[in-house]
Parts: C-alpha cells; sequence; structure tokens
C-alpha cells in the first residue's frame, strides 16, 4: 500500500470500480441493496488491499484481528466483572507476532548474543506496529472503560481502513469507530475537493521533497562533524517529509470517502519547545504513549515524573525499531523533555532562539534513529561534541561528498523545503490551521507540477514501512 | 487544533477535475519534452538511428554480421570502419550509455541480430553485478525508439507495468537543475554530439577531464548470471554465435596484478555460461593517454588498438578455458 506507486492507485481504482459495479446491480433487484454492504465492501476493499501487500502481512493482520476480538468477545460474555485484569493476558497475547517478527532477532542475537540464524532472516509484516497497537487500543477502550463490542465487520473495519491500516495515523475507537459504523459509499464532489489538497499536499512532501533529498543523506563520515550535522539536517527533513507525506495522504484519501482521520504531522519543525515538537510529531503514536503508558505510570504528578517520561521516551524509541540505536534516540528525547521540564518554567528564551534551539536539538537527534552501527553511531555523537572535528578543513569536505550537478540539485531542494516549511511556518503561527498556504488552489496546482517535473521516480520506499 | 477545512470556495468537484486535468495534461508536456527534447534522449536516440542504419547495411551487404554492445566503454571503443577496412568484419558498434541497464541493452543489441550473425557482449561488469531493474533512462528511449517491446525481458513480459512505464516519461529533479544552469550558464546542454558518433556507431570526444579508475570487476550478481544464461539460450534457439568481451577499463599501474586476478574471477563465472574472447590482458589497461573523459571512454588512439584487438580474438575464435581464468584468479 504505497501511495507513491502507481499500482496502489490502480489496484484502489480497480476495487472501487468494482464496488460501483455492484452497488449499481444490487441497487436493481427486487430487495435493493443490503443495508450493510457499503460496510462489507469496506471491509473486502481493506483486506483486498492488504493481499496486495503480501499474504504474510494480510494474515497477520487478521490473526491479530481475530485474536482481540474474540479475546474481547469471551472476556465480556464469560465476566460480569474485572473486565481490566484481562487486559494483562489479551494484550501481551497481541504484542506476541510483534515482538516474534521485530524484536525476536534484537532479543535473541543482539542482547543474548547467541547467534541464531534462524531469526535474522525474519521479514517483517508491513504495518504490524501500527496495526497492533491500535487494536490494542481498541480494546483497552472497550475493556477498561465499558464501552459495548463492536460487530466483527465494524470491527475489522476500524482496523483495516485502508488508507492508515500500512503507517497509522494509530486512530483510537472513539475517532474512528462511530464513523466506519455509519459509512456509505458516496460519490460526493465536496468530499473529493477536501480530500485531493492534502492528497496534492502528501505527494508533493513524499515524491518530490523526500524521494529527493534522500539521494543526498551521506552516512559515512564519522569524524566530520559538518559532514555529521548534514547527514542529520538532510535525514530529518527526508524522514519529516516521507511520513507526513504518507499521512497526508491517508487523511486526504479519508476524507474522499467521508472519513476524517487524525493529522499525524502539525508541522514539527515550527516547534519553539521539544514538548510542542512532541505535540506536532507522528501525534497519534505521542497520544497513544501518553493514554496508555504516560498516565497509567502516574504521569506527571508524581514524583518519580522524570522516570515515567524515560520510560515512555525509550519505548517508543524502541517501538520504531530493534536496536540500541532506537533506544538511545528515545532517551536522547527523554532527556529533552526533562531537561525542559526543569528549567523551562526559569528561563523563557526569545522565540527565535528558542525555535533554533528545538530545530537544532532535534536533528542531532536523528543521529540516533538512523545510525544503526553502534560503533559509529557512538564516534558520531563523540565528534558532534569535538571542537577539532569542526575544523574549515572539515567544513570544505562537505560539499565535497557530492558531484558539482549535485550539489547545486542539492541546493535547489533545500531552498525549496525552506520555502515550504516557511509556508507551514505561516499556516502554524498566522492561522493556526495545518497547512493552509500549501493547500490554497495556486499553490496546489504549482505543487502537482513540481511533483511531475521533479519527482525522481526513485527512493520511493516509504521509511516508516520497516516499523 | 482548528478543524480544518479545503481552502476552496468554488463549486464541488471543481477543483478536484482541476488537479486531474492539470495533472493529465502536465504530464502529456512532460512526456512530450522527454521524447522530443531531451537532450540525452534525443543524443542517444540519434545514436541509436546510427547504428540501425549501419546493422541494416552490413545486414544487406554481407552474409552475417557482428554485432558488439554495452553500455559506453562500448560506444567509445569499438571502430566498426576500422575492423572492417583492415580486417574484413562487419561489425556494428550496438554500445549505447551505461545507464540504459544491462536488461535493456541486451535487448537492444538482439533486435539486430539474425540467424548467423554473431553476438559479442562487451557489458561493463558493473552492469552484471547489481540489480538489473530497468532505468527510467531505458523507458524513456524505447519509447522515443517507438520500441516499448525493447522492455521486455528475453523470456518474460516487462517488470514493470504499463502504468510505471508511461508515468517514467518525464524529467526529474536534477536533469531540470542542471538544465537549467546549463542554460543559464550558455553551456552546451549535454556533453556529447550527435557529430560525434561515425557511422558504425563508434562514438569520440574532445572532451578530456581527469579520472580515477573505475575499480575491477564484481561477481555477478544472481540476476546478473540469469541475464547471460537467458541470452545464451536465445543465441542457441536463433544459431546466433556469442561470446563475452571484457571492456578496457583504465587501472592505476600499481593496482593492475590485483584487478587483473578479480577481473579473471569475474570472467570464469562468464565462462560457465557463454565463451569469453582471450583477451590477455583481462580488461586492465593502465596507459592514462588511451583514455578521453572517462576511465571506461577510449581516445582514437585507444580504441584502434582495443577494436584491433577484439577483430583478431573474433577472426581467431580464441577464447579463454575456465581452468585458465580460475588459474589466473588464484584460486
Amino acid at each position: 500500500m504505497n501511495f507513491g506507486e502507481i499500482r496502489f492507485w490502480l489496484l484502489l481504482l480497480s476495487g472501487l470500480g468494482v464496488i460501483a459495479s455492484l452497488r449499481w446491480l444490487l441497487g436493481r433487484t427486487r430487495s435493493g441493496l443490503p443495508p450493510s454492504f457499503d460496510r462489507v465492501a469496506l471491509c473486502a476493499l481493506g483486506m483486498f488491499l492488504l493481499c496486495c501487500v503480501s499474504w504474510l502481512t494480510f494474515a497477520i493482520f487478521m490473526v491479530v484481528g481475530l485474536c482481540s476480538y474474540y479475546g474481547m468477545k469471551w472476556i465480556l460474555a464469560t465476566h460480569t466483572k474485572g473486565h481490566s485484569y484481562y487486559l494483562f493476558i489479551l494484550i501481551p497475547l497481541l504484542l506476541l507476532p510483534l515482538f516474534y517478527y521485530k524484536y525476536s532477532n534484537f532479543v535473541v542475537n543482539g542482547v543474548l548474543g547467541l547467534s541464531v540464524d534462524y531469526f535474522r532472516d525474519l521479514a517483517l509484516p508491513v504495518g504490524i506496529s501500527f496495526y497492533t497497537f491500535q487494536k490494542i487500543s481498541f480494546v483497552v477502550d472497550t475493556l477498561a472503560f465499558k464501552q459495548p463490542l463492536p460487530t466483527l465487520l465494524d470491527y475489522l473495519n476500524f482496523a483495516s481502513f485502508f488508507p492508515m491500516v500500512v503507517a497509522g495515523p494509530i486512530e483510537r475507537r472513539a475517532d474512528l469507530y462511530p464513523q466506519v459504523k455509519e459509512f456509505r459509499f458516496r460519490w460526493n464532489p465536496a468530499w473529493l475537493d477536501e480530500g485531493a489538497p492534502w492528497i496534492v499536499t502528501g505527494l508533493f512532501f513524499k515524491l518530490c521533497l523526500a524521494d529527493n533529498l534522500a539521494e543526498f543523506v551521506n552516512r559515512q563520515s564519522t569524524t566530520n562533524a559538518w559532514a555529521i550535522w548534514a547527514a542529520n539536517f538532510l535525514f530529518g527533513l527526508r524522514i519529516y517529509y516521507d511520513f507526513a507525506g504518507y499521512s497526508l495522504v491517508a487523511v486526504g484519501l479519508g476524507r474522499c470517502l467521508g472519513i476524517r482521520l487524525t493529522l499525524n504531522f502539525h508541522s514539527p519543525y515550527c516547534s519553539r519547545s521539544v514538548v510542542e515538537f512532541w505535540r506536532r510529531w507522528h501525534i497519534t503514536l505521542s497520544q497513544w504513549f501518553r493514554d496508555y503508558v504516560y498516565i497509567p505510570l502516574g504521569g506527571g504528578r508524581t514524583r518519580r515524573w522524570a522516570f515515567n517520561i524515560m520510560v515512555v521516551f525509550v519505548l517508543s524509541g524502541i517501538w520504531h525499531g530493534a536496536g540500541w540505536n532506537f533506544a538511545i534516540w528515545g532517551t536522547v528525547h527523554g532527556t529533552y523533555l526533562i531537561i525542559n521540564r526543569l528549567f523551562s518554567s526559569k528561563y523563557t528564551l526569545p522565540a527565535f532562539a528558542a525555535w533554533l534551539l528545538t530545530f537544532l536539538a532535534a536533528m542531532w537527534a536523528w543521529l540516533g534513529f538512523y545510525e544503526v552501527r553502534s560503533d559509529a553511531l557512538l564516534a558520531k555523537m563523540k565528534a558532534s561534541f569535538t571542537p577539532s572535528a569542526y575544523s574549515l578543513a572539515h567544513l570544505r569536505a562537505v560539499p565535497e561528498q557530492w558531484s558539482p550537478s549535485g550539489r547545486l540539485t542539492l541546493m535547489f531542494f533545500l531552498v525549496l523545503t525552506v520555502v515550504v516549511l516557511l509556508l507551514e511556518w505561516r499556516s502554524v503561527r498566522r492561522r493556526n490551521d495545518p497547512f493552509y498556504y500549501l493547500r490554497q488552489p495556486w499553490v496546489m496546482y504549482l505543487l502537482v507540477l513540481l511533483t511531475l517535473l521533479l519527482s525522481p521516480g526513485i527512493n520511493n520506499a516509504f521509511i516508516y514501512f520497516a516499523f | 487544533m482548528p478543524s480544518s477545512t479545503s481552502p476552496s470556495k468554488s463549486r464541488p468537484g471543481r477543483l478536484t477535475r482541476r488537479l486531474l486535468t492539470l495533472a493529465f495534461v502536465g504530464w502529456l508536456g512532460c512526456a512530450a519534452y522527454t521524447l522530443y527534447l531531451n537532450p540525452s534522449v534525443r543524443l542517444w536516440l540519434g545514436a541509436a538511428r546510427i547504428k540501425q542504419a549501419w546493422a541494416e547495411k552490413m545486414g544487406r551487404e554481407h552474409k552475417s554480421k557482428i554485432l558488439v554492445y554495452g553500455g559506453s566503454s562500448c560506444a567509445f571503443s569499438i571502430n566498426g570502419e576500422r575492423m572492417l577496412g583492415a580486417q574484413g568484419l562487419p561489425v556494428i558498434n550496438m554500445g549505447l550509455g551505461a545507464g540504459f541497464g544491462a536488461r535493456f541493452l541486451t535487448r537492444w543489441a538482439i533486435s539486430e541480430a539474425r540467424p548467423g550473425d554473431t553476438l559479442i557482449v562487451a557489458l561493463e561488469p558493473d552492469l552484471l553485478g547489481a540489480d538489473l531493474a530497468d532505468t527510467t533512462g531505458a523507458v524513456q528511449l524505447s519509447y522515443a525508439l517507438h520500441q516499448p517491446g525493447l522492455l521486455r525481458d528475453l523470456d518474460g513480459p516487462s517488470p514493470l507495468s504499463l502504468a510505471s512505464q508511461l508515468l517514467r516519461l518525464r524529467p526529474d529533479g536534477n536533469h531540470i537543475v542542471t538544465l537549467v544552469a546549463k542554460i543559464v550558464g550558455g553551456k552546451p546542454l549535454f556533453r556529447y554530439r550527435t557529430e560525434d558518433i561515425n557511422p558504425s556507431g563508434w562514438m569520440q570526444t574532445a572532451v578530456r577531464l581527469p579520472m580515477d579508475s573505475p575499480g575491477p570487476a564484481q561477481p555477478l550478481s544472481a540476476q546478473g548470471r540469469q541475464l547471460l544464461k537467458s541470452l545464451a539460450w536465445w543465441c542457441s534457439q536463433r544459431n546466433v554465435r556469442l561470446a563475452y568481451s571484457i571492456p578496457w577499463e583504465f587501472t592505476k599501474p600499481e593496482d593492475e596484478v590485483s584487478f587483473q586476478k578479480q577481473n579473471a574471477a569475474f570472467l570464469s563465472q562468464v565462462a560457465e555460461l557463454m565463451p569469453v574472447l582471450k583477451d590477455t590482458a583481462l580488461g586492465v589497461c593502465t596507459n592514462r593517454e588511451y583514455y578521453a573523459d572517462t576511465g571506461w571512454h577510449l581516445t582514437e588512439q585507444g580504441s584502434n588498438l582495443r577494436s584491433d584487438s577484439l577483430g583478431l580474438q573474433i577472426k581467431e575464435w580464441s577464447t579463454w578455458r575456465q581452468r585458465e581464468l580460475q588459474a589466473l584468479a588464484g584460486r
């Protein structure tokens, strides 16, 4: 389900074409269109698109989905009280496939050092981290907050709504379930007009900005601090436009179908503190950890608030990938938040300095995200704090990483990125309306042309598919 | 966060229609530019037409012909007129750019092969040591040639869907930026010109640039092996004689022995699938004077030597034994 590939759009159009034809045919029968037709069709479309990703993806999705549904059903049917206690059995069960496919190699070979080759070759089913967390949140909201169990069809539609199933947003029961329960396929041009700007902006972010920047991320140097910073900046911009692009297309597709998905990114690089950054970056994951880990641990009102923050961010790091580097990335951000909480009430920085500090801190931390080699990660972290690594000779060596035409192209895309960031900044600070200026009609026309002219057509696998 | 609404206030559906129309018209414009104006496509299209015309002439005038193909190392090194004049060999230089990829270059070369012909594979080893996916350049040139069939596999359909192929008829960021910079700077739009191509398909350039050695051959990839295997089968079915000839690459004198060893290891893998012509230098050339703008592009002097040497190998059909190559590789 790669929105950057034409195959996805052709499969989607084919699926929608079949549904429209069946609707037309059944609508002309004596009994008319069955009331549940649209919801069945939506579920079938989601399953069909999952199968097109891979059979393994579909099979694991169904195993986790059916386990969670029938687990909830059994608990609700056989026990009138104490549903919450069963969460301690059901949640680990739901996490088992995720642990097996994502973390077994890291634990068995990386942590325990057992050298079992079998675990090295496990292919991660696409989207498993996202839909597992979404299903867990549904289970918790249903059992702990005593919500009624939906029908299996509605539950599958909640879990498999195709725009978000493989890379989020991680939706909550209260937000998505009421919408899929009432879902109807309708040809509504106003919905299309509402969704199209998100899709255009998302595809521009992904195909034009992220895919072009990806070609310039050079992670080789471990001693040149300027080169390390350059790689961090480029990677930071690339991953933002990659993931935000995907999420915006998901939002747009949802709106075309009359479903409002949660916006996962709200211009995080315009933040003036790390707290604000995490309210704008991967919003649904941050909210998930806040509601299901941080608050149950006691949140920020206990004496061990710093410990709680650190637990959340280390877990968030490990959610992104099975490796020490992801744990370090989470630890770095946890440390930022603790420092922020300790000092933000005592010192107030001017707006520009606060933005710059936040931006630099976020960019530095990306080192822990992309550098999977532990020795190289430590060397790079050390180099970034070594004054001699910032020599003039090192600075001169940075542009030499790219060919002359490559340097020119990179400059162009950096300028384009700055323009886009400024438009995002204006949308946030002037109107507090996400991507408002990028969704203006004349800007969208320009984005369509720029995407056609500048997209490289390569490097277009979404980074977050690996999580 | 406020609930976001579309800024559009016009009639419902109009915005979406306009965006879709713009996308379609924009793509048509991009495709027209790519097929009719893109300087690199224009050059290689001109080169392909010249090579096709020479192949037709050789096919008419001789009982059988010899097709030599590869990337630009082949285009710059095989002088067909010289081989015809000096050795009586009706050679067509089918070399194009390495950026087109091994799969496309092979399909392109065999499109001119007829029963009784000889096909010499002179692909750069790099092209057979990696993923062989068709490149954007290959798609663009095959459509410019009106031969989209060149994107098919030797033993099956194209791995790229029709929609993916059509979407590749566009420029990209690097192309647009460098093109604009060249126009603004008053520089030529492409380093090579159609006038640099001789009737047999042999290319030359007056450009001289500093260079490094491209590096020794890496082992055949699974896809590279499959391609050569399919090609050998294809040639055996059509009575086309087949051999591999390693291109000459610039090598620093201190690297000569180690590069020859690695090249021999590569050639011994190729020899499992088809005959390998006996170039005793094993594709290694340490004379800087024989190279123009890259370590693969021979000057006239260099290409004369390479053409004479290849002509002799073809005439004598002198090929390596696999055991010899393995010994040279130090196994």
